[in-house]
């Protein structure tokens, strides 16, 4: 994904895409992220408990856990709210 | 209200496409105008070196429209082609889909706040145009004025045509700004409400462990 991104919106990208689990390369290319930042990033939210890291297979998977439910919930809503509050424009 | 919101963000996309397709049309005609212009001003200096006095604040206006002409285009072209992507994206979408919803409404919003000065620059650049076309009339008027091309031959229709399509795109280059200034508006208010919802989404992330 390209344009300014905040913390919270690429958290919020990580775990949705680390729903069915990911190698931490796949997450590096599908949030569009350099490989320093999405260690930080990562780091961040197994710290948290969001995101779980196991291997399978020889692979080294990460998945996001029940844990983050709250936020990922909070954030669909108050992002979905964006567009149901305040003006818009048309034409 | 998943549906509604669908609904908006549809609108909203397709009215901003549609306001970056109308500033490359205008910026087009803008630089075809400034050219068709120009050339023929340019052609006796570049063959004799001979430059009429009378000639220079047309050919700068000329120089300066063409200019931005091409720096608008350039702006819009980029715009478009970034949004393009977020339009294809939502078209895919299934409106049940809340989550892939979330994820175009991230897309749009870094989108914005990537492209905010860029927009505002088209807004200028829109500006700039309109005054550019609108003072490009005045020798076109003048010789219609004073009957340089016969009135109702060819070339006089010719002149009247492009005479209005400059006043034409001129007024809608000065209208532009006011509708950007609207979307800019809608969507810096959004931003500060993405904030606001940055904040509470701190809060969760503070709470937990």
């Amino acid at each position: 994904m390209k344009g300014k991104r905040t913390l919270y919106e690429i958290y919020w990208e990580i775990l949705t895409y680390a729903r069915n689990p990911r190698t931490f390369t796949s997450i590096v290319h599908r949030c569009s992220l350099n490989s320093k930042i999405a260690q930080e990033h990562i780091g961040f939210l197994e710290g948290k408990g969001y995101l779980r890291r196991y291997a399978e297979e020889r692979q080294n998977l990460l998945k996001t856990t029940e844990s983050a439910k709250p936020f990922l919930d909070a954030f669909k809503e108050m992002y979905l709210e964006l567009f149901s509050r305040g003006p818009d424009f048309k034409l | 209200m998943k549906t509604r919101t669908l609904n908006r963000l549809k609108l909203e996309l397709q009215s901003f496409k549609a306001l970056v397709i109308a500033n490359l049309v205008g910026a087009a005609l803008s630089l075809a105008f400034s050219m068709a212009y120009g050339v023929p001003k340019l052609i006796p200096f570049m063959v004799e070196g001979v430059l009429e006095i009378q000639n220079l604040p047309y050919l700068g206006l000329i120089l300066v429209g063409f200019i931005v002409a091409l720096n608008w285009i350039i702006t819009s072209a980029e715009l478009m082609g970034t949004h393009d992507e977020i339009v294809k994206n939502l078209d895919k979408v299934d409106p049940d889909d809340e989550e892939a919803i979330t994820g175009i409404i991230v897309q749009s919003i870094a989108f914005y706040r990537e492209n905010q000065i860029k927009i505002e620059k088209l807004a200028w650049g829109s500006r700039i145009t309109g005054a550019f076309l609108l003072l490009a009339a005045v020798p076109q008027l003048r010789a219609l004025i004073t009957g340089v091309y016969p009135f109702g031959g060819v070339e006089g229709i010719a002149q009247l045509f492009g005479l209005a399509a400059n006043l034409g795109i001129g007024f809608a280059g000065l209208y532009a700004p006011t509708v950007i200034h609207r979307f800019t508006e809608t969507w810096d208010m959004r931003i500060s409400f993405s904030e606001e919802a940055n904040e509470k989404l701190s809060s969760i992330l503070e709470g937990t462990q």
